[in-house]
């Protein structure tokens, strides 16, 4: 009984503290001022073991086809590029403004996943589809078809590879 | 008034004279052209490579079609295909007919050739013959003034 | 008594060193494995990175996706095609007879490029290519190499197929 009566006091202490954080706006939500090196590792580790796990039953499909890179390359222009930017664009206004900033998937070094290439490309696909919360990664799954999504992971694959001609002569929408 | 007639009449010459000059150019290459092509015939009937040699660009890629096969490069057209047919036909005999020369590129440097062809010939082993028809086609890049066939791809069938 | 347990604890230091080993092997095996698999895939990627290989790309999808006016559309209107003995010598001309039937063939069948190479001229292009083509078609077994060449002219700052020779 006694111990139940801590537990309760805890709780309702705990609730009060929670809310008193929440409601008097002492917690910094500006994107141009960067969490604490431990926020940000917390947060980063919890998302990274999170997309691990919700990818880890995709199957992923043949991603060598050239009407993948075709279809893929189209939408990374369209849609991502200005974000996760290109060979040639070393930065935009989008890449500079969000945070956490979106990794610069025209360069290999950026794509901070560890793992096979089906790994990567089950959490790509994963991330493409559902988005991230609170990360300015849409959920582009609500208005693009899955073959969609596996031609832009397919494409993105090979980004790192690409000269800016190429890119320009890939993605051009003829 | 005479001037002016003066200066009409000068620019027309002129200009004929460009055209025909271009004429000109454009019947000495296709002269060119279906020389090698003729060259190329003679090589084919009589097993000899070098004419291939001197009128093929020799470059890595290179790839010479006849119906579902490929020569990859010119040493294996010559050495494994038009050499050794010297002796394993008895005779050959290899006719290109209505043949068309297309000029392209600004400085018209690049042409493509197409023909019809007639193919006889019998082969020594078997005593067979063979009487075919089909198409060709030539690719060929204008190098150092000369015209260098880069590609060719044949393609025939029994003549019925 | 001790010499037991002595004995016990060895042979299960022994198999547990044994059973990690052969789960590491397994794990480079399947990480080796699944690269063996692409490891004989050709890359596209050439090809389809310079804009005339780029247009012979997409005229093949074009067919095999049974798109009528999309392969047309990478035809000048002046195409020479040789192709199984016959010549046609309008992209219309081809588009309305042969183009049909090379839909319905390809449609049924799995076509795999065995050799792709585009070179560009300035205006001027040729593709080289060799596939592989297998299934069934109208109930009989296919299992056969192709050929094929293409001059290419770029007019307007757009690629157009000028001639085909195909053949098996």
């Amino acid at each position: 009984m006694k111990a139940l009566k801590i537990l309760l006091i805890l709780l309702l202490l705990g609730g009060a503290s929670a809310a008193t954080v929440m409601y008097s706006g002492i917690v910094n939500v500006a994107a141009d001022e960067p969490h604490s090196d431990i926020v940000y590792w917390l947060l980063e580790e919890t998302r990274e073991a999170s997309i691990k796990k919700s990818a880890q039953h995709i199957k992923v499909p043949d991603l060598e086809s050239p009407e993948l890179l075709l279809m893929g390359g189209a939408d990374y222009e369209y849609m991502c590029s200005s974000c996760h930017l290109k060979p040639g664009l070393e930065e935009s206004d989008m890449s500079i403004g969000l945070y956490p900033q979106p990794p610069n998937l025209g360069i290999s070094h950026e794509t901070h996943q560890h793992g096979t290439d089906e790994e990567l490309a089950r959490q790509n696909f994963w991330v493409i589809k559902h988005g991230i919360k609170a990360s300015g990664m849409p959920a582009w799954g609500k208005t693009h078809s899955d073959e969609r999504i596996w031609a832009m992971v397919a494409f993105i694959k090979r980004l790192p590879t690409l000269t800016p001609e190429q890119y320009q002569v890939l993605t051009a929408i003829d | 008034m005479r001037k002016f007639i003066t200066t009409i009449i000068a620019l027309i010459i002129s200009i004929s004279a460009v055209a025909h000059d271009d004429r000109d150019h454009s019947n000495k290459d296709k002269k060119a052209i279906v020389d090698v092509i003729k060259s190329i015939k003679y090589g084919w009937e009589n097993g000899d490579g070098l004419p291939f040699r001197r009128n093929f660009l020799d470059f890595e890629g290179a790839r010479y079609i006849e119906g579902g096969g490929q020569n990859a490069g010119l040493d294996s057209l010559v050495e494994h295909h038009v050499e050794p047919e010297k002796d394993a036909l008895e005779y050959l005999k290899l006719s290109f007919s209505e043949i068309e020369v297309h000029f392209e590129g600004e400085d018209k440097s690049f042409a493509w050739a197409i023909a019809d062809t007639r193919i006889k010939g019998k082969v020594n082993k078997s005593g067979k013959t063979f009487d075919k028809k089909g198409f060709q086609t030539f690719l060929f890049r204008k190098i150092n003034g000369n015209w260098k066939v880069v590609h060719t791809h044949s393609s025939s069938r029994d003549n019925k | 008594m001790r010499k037991d347990r002595n004995k016990m604890k060895k042979n299960s230091i022994i198999l547990t060193t044994v059973s990690l080993m052969f789960l590491t092997m397994s794990n480079v095996v399947t990480a080796h494995t699944s690269e063996g698999n692409n490891a004989n895939k050709r890359d596209e990627l050439p090809v389809l990175t310079s804009s005339a290989g780029k247009v012979v790309m997409q005229f093949h999808q074009a067919i095999q996706a049974n798109d009528k006016s999309k392969a047309r559309g990478f035809l000048a209107d002046n195409v020479i095609i040789y192709e199984g003995g016959r010549v046609e010598r309008s992209a219309d001309d081809y588009a309305n007879h042969h183009m049909l039937a090379d839909m319905k063939y390809l449609a049924q069948l799995e076509v795999e490029i065995l050799e792709h190479e585009v070179r560009e001229v300035g205006q001027t292009a040729f593709s080289m290519s060799r596939t592989k083509l297998t299934g069934e078609f109208k109930g009989k077994e296919v299992n056969s190499e192709g050929m094929e060449s293409m001059v290419l002219l770029k007019k307007d700052g757009k690629w157009k197929i000028a001639h085909i020779h195909w053949s098996h």
